[in-house]
């Protein structure tokens, strides 16, 4: 038994949830959820304004209850009270807006927050917050102030905070959407090789169809309800679900499917700028 | 109604030991009917160049003029040049106080003592430019969607009737509807005579609209020129901490394998005209 439990990602299992917009109205957010995201997964989350994205991560950390259905992080049912913080250590969140999420006037003080919380030695606090600011290459920073980084920083900074909790699993809800485009690169960067360095289970929440490329799997909400999940590959190929759903498939895929739709023999669901290059190129020696 | 600004310099707390110079030494004009697009990475001065434009900030030196007038000279009414210049800020609907739509998008033209009935079809006329739905402006603004509170944002700003709307990073956090929509409406308004300057992240959104960029980084206008210009110089806008199109990249790639084709390119479609024709050229079978 312990042996599954330990392999056991997050899981949901018909999760319904209703927001209560006044007394006498509520809004169903979930209806009705069945997911499993394997440890170790990259899962990238795409889905218009309002479709339950938000919804869907905070019940993956307990910040929320399922009304109906269960949730489990690495084998905890989140209804249980007693787990609740062990499951919020277990699953970090990161959050749109770095200035809100950031306490202290020095990095490394903001980072010892959590740690500091759950009553951890100094000593190891000291380990930990020099170790989680490493893995998101902001030690040089250690005694810095937040407020003058930029905003990529600040997100690295954030997701250090939540590093020093040694959770397996960090969700990030929108972590990227008032960066530059280089913060946004240097975000997605440094997710993607906690992932693939220490197997850190991720979900990244976002509006930018491009972040995409960087899951194993993507998965699609709608009006609460997951419709697609797969590859980026496989669900940018459903192009009119996509854009019924009012998402967009990236511009190199754009431009792939319409070269091969008019007859060019490429991949029709190249979504990169270097593998368009390479498959013209390819194309174009063949005369 | 052209906009000049001329050797513009701002210094936040000047003379104390935590001064800054956000901009220095700032120099354009911008003319009637102008869609101009400003990038710079976070704390480039983007913000603090855009609140010159309609004097919500005074420079510390250098001058902004409006229709030839410096507007921080005597007799000029700071007033009227904010109902002429309207700007909309980051995250609008963080701002949202009324408790009706129709209010809120009602506040600047009461605040500008309109008539009751002015004020109810400037309303109307604004709603309709950015399409909102009239049924919408008995809700509560909480109940919008985030394209919706940002349409409504923007129609509080046209309201006033500005010569020129400005706009910082309307599209941040929407979906590729919301964002679709809302851009179309700048379109449209452009279309229709506005001038526009678009402050944004979002390089595509760029390229796909305006004619002209300016480029700040670290308090200096480092580029002003035609987007396709800017845009391909894709060196010098990484070490900006900026980034061409992904569409503008394929081609400087293309080029590098020995295409043919425009290094200048800015959307799908002009980068599938491209290869198309270069494929033609090059007679290769299946590509119509």
């Amino acid at each position: 038994m312990a042996e599954v439990e330990k392999t056991r990602g997050l899981e949901a299992k018909g999760v319904f949830f209703r927001y209560e917009v006044d007394e006498s109205e509520k809004v169903l957010a979930l209806a009705g959820v069945d997911l499993e995201i394997r440890q170790g997964e990259f899962v990238v989350v795409l889905g218009p304004n309002g479709s339950g994205k938000s919804t869907l991560a905070k019940h993956l950390n307990a910040l929320l209850l399922p009304d109906e259905g269960d949730v489990w992080v690495f084998g905890m049912n989140t209804k249980d009270p007693g787990l609740t913080w062990e499951i919020r250590r277990s699953a970090g969140m990161v959050f749109q807006n770095p200035d809100n999420q950031l306490v202290a006037t020095v990095v490394e003080e903001d980072v010892a927050f959590g740690p500091e919380n759950l009553g951890i030695e100094p000593g190891d606090i000291r380990t930990l917050v020099a170790e989680a600011l490493k893995s998101v290459g902001m030690e040089a920073f250690s005694r810095h102030s937040p407020h003058h980084l930029s905003g990529g920083q600040k997100q690295r900074v954030a997701i250090a905070g939540v590093l020093a909790m040694k959770p397996k699993c960090i969700i990030l809800d929108e972590p990227t959407a008032m960066l530059d485009p280089s913060g946004r690169e240097e975000v997605m960067k440094t997710i993607k090789r906690l992932n693939q360095e220490l197997g850190i289970t991720v979900i990244h929440i976002t509006h930018f169809m491009d972040e995409a490329l960087y899951a194993d799997r993507v998965i699609v909400m709608d009006k609460g309800e997951l419709v697609m999940s797969g590859t980026p590959k496989e669900v940018f190929s459903q192009w009119k679900e996509i854009s019924q759903i009012g998402l967009e498939v990236p511009p190199v895929g754009q431009l792939s499917r319409r070269l091969w739709s008019s007859g060019a023999n490429i991949d029709s669901g190249t979504l990169t700028v270097d593998e368009l290059v390479d498959e013209l190129c390819r194309l174009r020696s063949q005369t | 109604m052209p906009i000049e600004v001329a050797n513009l310099t701002h210094t936040y707390m000047k003379g104390t030991t935590s001064e800054v110079t956000a901009i220095s030494g700032i120099s354009f004009r911008i003319d009637d009917g102008e869609f101009v697009g400003l990038i710079g990475a976070t704390g480039s001065g983007k913000s603090t160049l855009i609140q010159h434009l309609n004097g919500l900030l005074k420079p510390t030196s250098g001058k902004v003029m409006v229709d030839g007038v410096d507007i921080w000279s005597k007799g000029v009414s700071l007033k009227e040049v904010r109902r002429k210049i309207g700007l909309v800020f980051q995250y609008p609907e963080q701002q949202v106080f009324e408790e009706t739509v129709y209010d809120d998008i009602a506040f600047g033209p009461r605040n500008l003592g309109y008539s009751q009935t002015e004020v109810e079809s400037q309303v109307k006329k604004a709603c309709a430019l950015v399409g909102l739905a009239p049924d919408l402006l008995s809700r509560s603004p909480f109940e919008l969607s985030g394209g919706q509170a940002r349409r409504v944002a923007i129609a509080g700003i046209l309201a006033i009737q500005p010569k020129v709307l400005i706009l910082d990073e309307p599209t941040a956090g929407l979906d590729p509807r919301g964002r679709t929509e809302i851009l179309d409406n700048i379109k449209a308004l452009h279309r229709n005579g506005m001038t526009v300057i678009l402050v944004s992240h979002n390089m595509d959104d760029v390229a796909r609209l305006c004619e002209r960029v300016m480029v700040l980084d670290r308090g200096k206008l480092v580029a002003d020129g035609p987007a396709r210009e800017v845009f391909s110089r894709r060196e010098f806008l990484e070490s900006m901490r900026l980034k061409p199109p992904e569409v503008t990249i394929l081609m400087e790639k293309l080029r590098k394998r020995g295409w043919a084709v425009r290094n200048d390119v800015l959307t799908v479609e002009e980068a599938y005209a491209e290869i198309v024709e270069e494929l033609r050229r090059k007679g290769v079978a299946g590509a119509v």
